[in-house]
């Protein structure tokens, strides 16, 4: 426990990740506590607050099938969706159309939820699986304890001057969203919280630099798997290949499903990853000596 | 090339922890012709190279076995939100 608040209490890259996470919470939990309250003061009939909930829970769906499919690596790509949060809030401060409204409200829980699944695969990213579960409680805690004075605060504005008045404050949060994503997303790819971008072999299995004999040789050359346990063809091999690489951190992980799970091109992979030719390489070249270190590992266990 | 111990290149060959960074380049087919050259004479000679080569071509063999679903890495965090989510929404 001690180590999960010092991960959430030291600075670093870990504050902005928590402080988006909790944002995109509030807003989705004011869209879905708040959201009919805009119908109750359009005054609209009883019968067309069941499509407006049909239309948010969709979002949730929707926000969720595109968010596994973002990619935040880039300002643009934060900004852009920054701004469709934005826009969303100032309509529901400024509009009195139920359609318009509807769909702002619609909009902003797709986005929200779209941004926040790679987000949270960034704070997975971010913290060792010791403390994982430690900190994703701390982050719903949290979110909890800052959605309580958010409520205070949007009820009583929205009983002394309405609930349109009291979008501003969704504005606000709306606000702090975009600095933090545009704070966030730099690194998604390149050097994620946590997961440093190292060679694929430890520097200790090569000789130094100034060997008077092999200077960056192996110490000890990796011998054949077929010597260690037979051919490297049984199902217990996939089942260590497939632990290894769904243990991988997400860009790495992304890269070597994309390319050797998925069999798909490299240059596919670079446009859909918006990754640059040697980021590509790099990264799966990280994965696959990663990989390879583990089936090494368990290889030698079961030759032993 | 000199080789002065079976198993290992000469000390003026290309350097196993630089060939180790370019093997998925070399697989790749995307290396320079003068860099390849000089990987295919580091090969030749280092035993401990021509290994992880093969091993890079078994690990790519062994998750080719694998479809999308298998490594799926949804983790708990997002597991958690999504729970929750759900939770708060039964409680209507």
């Amino acid at each position: 426990m001690a180590d999960a608040y010092r991960a959430f209490l030291e600075r670093g890259a870990l504050r902005p990740i928590v402080a988006l996470l909790v944002i995109t919470a509030l807003l989705l939990q004011a869209m879905l506590e708040f959201g009919p309250l805009w119908l109750v003061a359009l005054g609209v009939s009883a019968g067309l607050y069941g499509p407006q909930w049909a239309g948010l829970m969709a979002a949730l769906g929707v926000g969720g099938l595109l968010g596994g499919r973002l990619v935040l690596n880039r300002p643009t790509t934060a900004v852009a969706l920054g701004a469709a949060i934005v826009a969303c809030c100032i309509v529901l401060t400024t509009s009195h159309m139920l359609g318009i409204v509807v769909v702002a409200q619609i909009v902003l829980v797709l986005v929200v939820v779209a941004v926040s699944i790679p987000v949270t695969g960034r704070l997975h990213d971010a913290v060792p699986s010791t403390i994982r579960a430690g900190v994703a409680s701390g982050v719903g805690t949290l979110t909890w304890l800052t959605f309580l004075p958010f409520a205070f605060a949007f009820g009583v504005v929205s009983d002394r001057s309405g609930v349109h008045d009291g979008g501003w404050i969704l504005g606000v949060v709306a606000v702090l969203a975009i600095v933090l994503l545009g704070a966030t997303v730099r690194g998604f790819v390149r050097a994620p919280a946590g997961v440093s971008l190292e060679p694929a072999f430890a520097a200790d299995q090569f000789r130094a630099d100034d060997d008077p004999r092999w200077p960056g040789h192996w110490v000890d050359p990796p011998q054949p798997w077929e010597q260690l346990r037979g051919p490297v063809d049984t199902q217990a091999a996939v089942a260590e290949v497939r632990e290894s690489i769904t243990d991988l951190p997400s860009p790495q992980h992304d890269v070597i499903v994309a390319r050797d799970v998925q069999r798909r091109a490299p240059a596919e992979v670079r446009d859909e990853l918006e990754l640059t030719p040697s980021e590509e390489r790099d990264l799966l070249n990280q994965a696959r000596g990663r990989v390879r270190d583990q089936l090494d590992d368990s290889l030698k266990a079961r030759g032993a | 090339m000199t080789t002065d111990r079976p198993g290992r290149p000469g000390r003026d060959d290309l350097a196993c922890k630089d060939f180790v960074e370019l093997v998925t380049a070399y697989l790749d087919g995307v290396l320079p012709a003068d860099v390849r050259s000089q990987v295919d004479e580091h090969l030749a000679a280092c035993d401990g190279c021509q290994n992880v080569l093969a091993q890079w071509r078994t690990i790519i063999d062994l998750a080719g076995r694998l479809t999308e679903d298998d490594v799926d890495n949804t983790d708990e965090i997002t597991r958690d939100r999504l729970i929750s989510t759900i939770r708060g929404l039964r409680r209507r």
